[in-house]
């Protein structure tokens, strides 16, 4: 969307979808549907400029509940597609949701990738410390001696970091939310969807029926507000300082770093003009082909 | 007697010697000559070292195989005369670097072939500098083939004059040497072959290799996206790409894996752009899943497989036409899917259009197999026309079709008779839906309901047969003797060994033959195939491949497997017409 235009306020209501939900009741993905469609009714986007792409697992059903594009791709591939739709037409909002299982375990490859090409979309991962759809297996983000049912004695691997994953793989916008706290996880995903380039959110979304270890009183807990003034001066342009945050132990929320940078679209010469998708490929004499034949003798 | 254009020429060294470019420099000498021209390329999986050559068969007409042997031969050391000897014909002439060594042979060989040692490092030294060796290679070619140096002159003039003058002079002075050393005082040329020039008729003729034809005519039909991962032998043609689609206002993205490549060019077709990967056999095995989802999504998308003998890592840099099975049968379960192949590099231009059509007007996976042979040869190719195949977009709605329908009602994968549904893309007001991998009803909603489930299996399988009723175009191409009751079927490149060799079973053995070129492989042309096979008595399938994956299809859809001859080939390299001729004389 044009910078310059005005956008009016629409109603949450304009983005639900009458599908029944799959999620269990009190599922923590509930709050971040709501906090996804309450931010998109604020940015007073119409619904045909967005796309929301997920992957596969309880998360990945986010697609069916709101009223957009969508595009439910597979286990752990969701941010390439994701990527593509906005080269393919700029003028789309792209929003990728997915799970830790899924964009830290099986999709880690393309998340650091996806990070380091810097395309504006936004990046929503419902972390929940554990494989839900399968019926409660460890996950990339389980903390060490969590007992599930593949680590019965209490799980060894070292947990993925994804904030300083992010960070070492050169992102430009990242945030922590919890599901838990609607008003402050719908302002960073509208600030998520504003920042020109890739954003993470990680967002705590507790599994009420397989983790009974990060609760939502656990989260509640343990979370440091990182504007929560007096105790604690964050400055979000300070990429030491976040990374510093990342590693210090703690579990912050909020937004932890922001950085200006031109994305893939912005150096990108082709993508400069109209949309790729805007393209009239079905008029050849647009185009200056035979010249280009010639190149050939 | 002298052979007047009809000569095999190579030229052979360590990678990193230049071999590639050299050769390129004598062929397009050669169609300045106003000849025609086939080249093959022979590489190793390195960048530097290893042996390479490079041939090319030149000829009065147009040429489409490799020849049965080599003639001329330009050695840059012993590894290439080693290399080369079960390929040299008698009477073979041996151009070799003097300065670097003196060929070792034994008695019985020496005999066979004749010897000229041109000090190719000094004369490149004296008149230029060390690196113009393949210059003296050239020049000294022409003094002994009997040729003029014009061609050559103007190919160095057309590619280095923006490099400058002193540039220009230095490259004619070489290959002035170099002609002048080999024809000094009273050289009598003892071999036949001899290159004469033949009037250009108005413009030089097209040169250009399969994998250009591809990524050329992939721009001209509509492809403003590519995704690939860089993969022997498939990456020059996203190198093409680079060029052609970028060129036309396209994006192309070298993705982090062959997953993440197909993954966005399924995102970029849904959101309504033509998109393609070029791959080959590993890469292709990590893109099935996302294939799958293209089928159950309806997701036009175009893969494009330079295909390697495998399996596994298998021979990288080799010839083979490996992956008609994989791209038939790949993937779980079952979804619909287009696989063509080109035979000639014209039908590659045009085909590969036709394949962007075909994802969008059926809305699946279209898979278009080049074997390498036809990949990487450059050829002199018949004026093509950009504007021959028309874009057909298929049932992609307009937004006045979108408006028309009532708000909330459109149904992405609706039920029509052809089985093709009308298509939105994102940005279109009324048109939301979900893609999705997992089943779903008609307007798009994930649902395990029986019977909705065998409706939209039905659904998806019926568009081939929509397919098989409305294509006419490259499904196969039969020709020959119709009452003959030899049969030969094949496809890809080897269609041209094919018919050099029953030309010469027609001249030597006076036996009859037809063929059939298969060029859309599936949806199976069945009757097509039945009805050449009707009245054969024995039809041999010519395959690069070790089961005959053609003839293993045909035995699933057509039958007839008494009369099934099988001449396969799996050793990496092209079939040479003698080759198939003598396998033909045996089994007939």
């Amino acid at each position: 969307m044009a910078a310059t235009e005005t956008r009016v306020k629409r109603d949450i209501k304009d983005w639900q979808t009458a599908a029944p939900s799959w999620w269990c009741p009190g599922c923590g993905d509930f709050g971040v549907l709501a906090a996804m469609q309450r931010a998109l009714a604020n940015r007073g986007l119409n619904n045909e400029e967005v796309v929301v792409v997920s992957g596969i697992g309880c998360s990945g059903k986010i697609t069916g509940y709101i009223n957009s594009y969508s595009y439910h791709s597979l286990h752990g591939r969701a941010t390439p597609p994701a990527q593509a739709i906005k080269l393919a037409n700029k003028d789309l909002t792209v929003i990728v949701a997915g799970g830790d299982g899924d964009g830290y375990g099986i999709g880690a490859g393309h998340f650091v990738h996806a990070v380091r090409r810097n395309v504006d979309l936004t990046y929503i991962v419902m972390d929940n410390n554990i494989y839900g759809l399968t019926k409660g297996q460890v996950s990339p983000t389980s903390g060490l001696g969590f007992v599930t049912a593949t680590t019965p004695e209490g799980n060894q691997d070292q947990p993925v970091n994804p904030l300083a994953l992010f960070l070492a793989a050169g992102g430009t916008f990242l945030a922590q939310g919890f599901s838990g706290d609607m008003k402050g996880l719908t302002a960073m995903i509208e600030a998520a969807i504003e920042h020109k380039g890739f954003s993470l959110i990680n967002v705590f979304s507790p599994c009420v029926t397989f983790n009974k270890k990060n609760t939502y009183a656990w989260y509640r807990d343990v979370l440091v507000d990182v504007n929560s003034g007096e105790e604690i001066k964050h400055d979000p342009s300070n990429k030491q300082m976040a990374m510093q945050r990342a590693l210090d132990g703690r579990i912050y929320s909020g937004i932890l770093y922001q950085e200006k940078r031109p994305s893939y679209i912005d150096h990108t010469p082709t993508l400069q003009g109209p949309a790729l998708a805007s393209l009239k490929i079905e008029d050849k004499s647009q185009w200056n082909y035979a010249a280009a034949l010639e190149e050939f003798r | 007697m002298a052979i007047v254009n009809n000569v095999c020429w190579r030229i052979g060294g360590q990678q990193g010697e230049g071999i590639d470019t050299t050769g390129d420099i004598f062929a397009r000498a050669m169609v300045r000559y106003g000849l025609h021209i086939y080249t093959t390329r022979n590489f190793s999986s390195r960048i530097r070292g290893g042996l390479t050559w490079s041939d090319v068969r030149v000829s009065e007409n147009p040429v489409r195989a490799a020849a049965d042997s080599v003639n001329y031969l330009v050695a840059l050391g012993q590894e290439v005369i080693d290399g080369s000897l079960h390929h040299l014909c008698d009477g073979a002439v041996i151009l070799y670097d003097s300065d670097a060594f003196e060929p070792k042979l034994d008695e019985e060989d020496k005999k066979r072939f004749l010897f000229y040692g041109v000090p190719m490092t000094k004369i490149a030294e004296e008149k230029g500098s060390k690196i113009m060796k393949n210059m003296v290679a050239l020049g000294a070619s022409a003094a002994l083939l009997d040729m003029k140096l014009d061609p050559f002159y103007e190919f160095v003039e057309e590619k280095f004059s923006r490099k400058g003058q002193k540039i220009v002079d230095m490259n004619r002075g070489v290959l002035d040497a170099a002609y002048n050393y080999v024809r000094q005082g009273d050289f009598v040329k003892k071999d036949p072959w001899t290159v004469e020039r033949r009037p250009l008729n108005g413009k030089r003729p097209l040169l250009m290799t399969g994998n250009m034809a591809t990524a050329f005519g992939a721009a001209v039909g509509g492809c403003r996206f590519f995704a690939g991962y860089p993969i022997t032998p498939a990456t020059e043609v996203m190198e093409y790409m680079i060029e052609h689609v970028e060129k036309f206002g396209g994006v192309v993205v070298q993705t982090e894996d062959e997953i993440a490549a197909a993954n966005m060019i399924l995102g970029a077709g849904f959101a309504g752009v033509r998109a393609a990967t070029s791959t080959s056999g590993p890469g292709l095995s990590l893109m099935t899943e996302a294939i799958g989802l293209a089928g159950m999504a309806e997701i036009p998308c175009v893969f494009i497989d330079v295909m390697r003998p495998g399996p596994s890592t298998g021979l990288p840099t080799k010839h083979g036409q490996t992956d008609l099975l994989f791209t038939v049968h790949g993937g779980h379960d079952e979804f619909p899917r287009i696989v063509v192949s080109p035979s000639t590099i014209e039908e590659a231009f045009y085909m590969i259009q036709k394949a962007f059509n075909y994802a969008e007007q059926y809305q699946l996976p279209v898979f278009y197999l080049i074997d390498q042979d036809l990949g990487l040869s450059n050829q002199t190719v018949p004026e093509l026309d950009v504007n021959k195949v028309p874009v057909n977009r298929g049932k992609l709605l307009t937004a006045e079709q979108l408006a028309a329908i009532a708000p909330g009602g459109y149904d992405r994968f609706k039920m029509e008779k052809d089985h093709v549904s009308p298509r939105a893309v994102p940005g279109m007001k009324n048109g939301l839906f979900l893609s999705s991998g997992s089943e779903h009803n008609p307007h798009g909603v994930i649902t395990e309901n029986v019977k909705n489930r065998n409706a939209m299996m039905e659904k998806r399988a019926g568009k081939l047969k929509t397919f098989r009723a409305t294509e006419k175009d490259f499904i196969t191409e039969t020709y020959g003797d119709q009452k003959a009751k030899i049969g030969i079927v094949t496809w890809g490149s080897t269609r041209h060994p094919v018919d050099e060799a029953r030309a010469r079973l027609k001249v030597e053995e006076g036996i009859d033959t037809k063929v059939m070129v298969v060029k859309t492989l599936w949806p199976f042309p069945a009757e097509e195939m039945k009805a050449f096979m009707a009245g054969c008595d024995k039809v041999f399938f010519v395959e690069a491949n070790f089961s005959g994956q053609l003839a293993s299809i045909t035995k699933q859809e057509v039958g007839g497997h008494d009369k099934l001859r099988l001449i396969t080939k799996y050793d990496g390299t092209v079939f040479k017409p003698v080759e198939i001729l003598n396998k033909l004389k045996e089994m007939i």
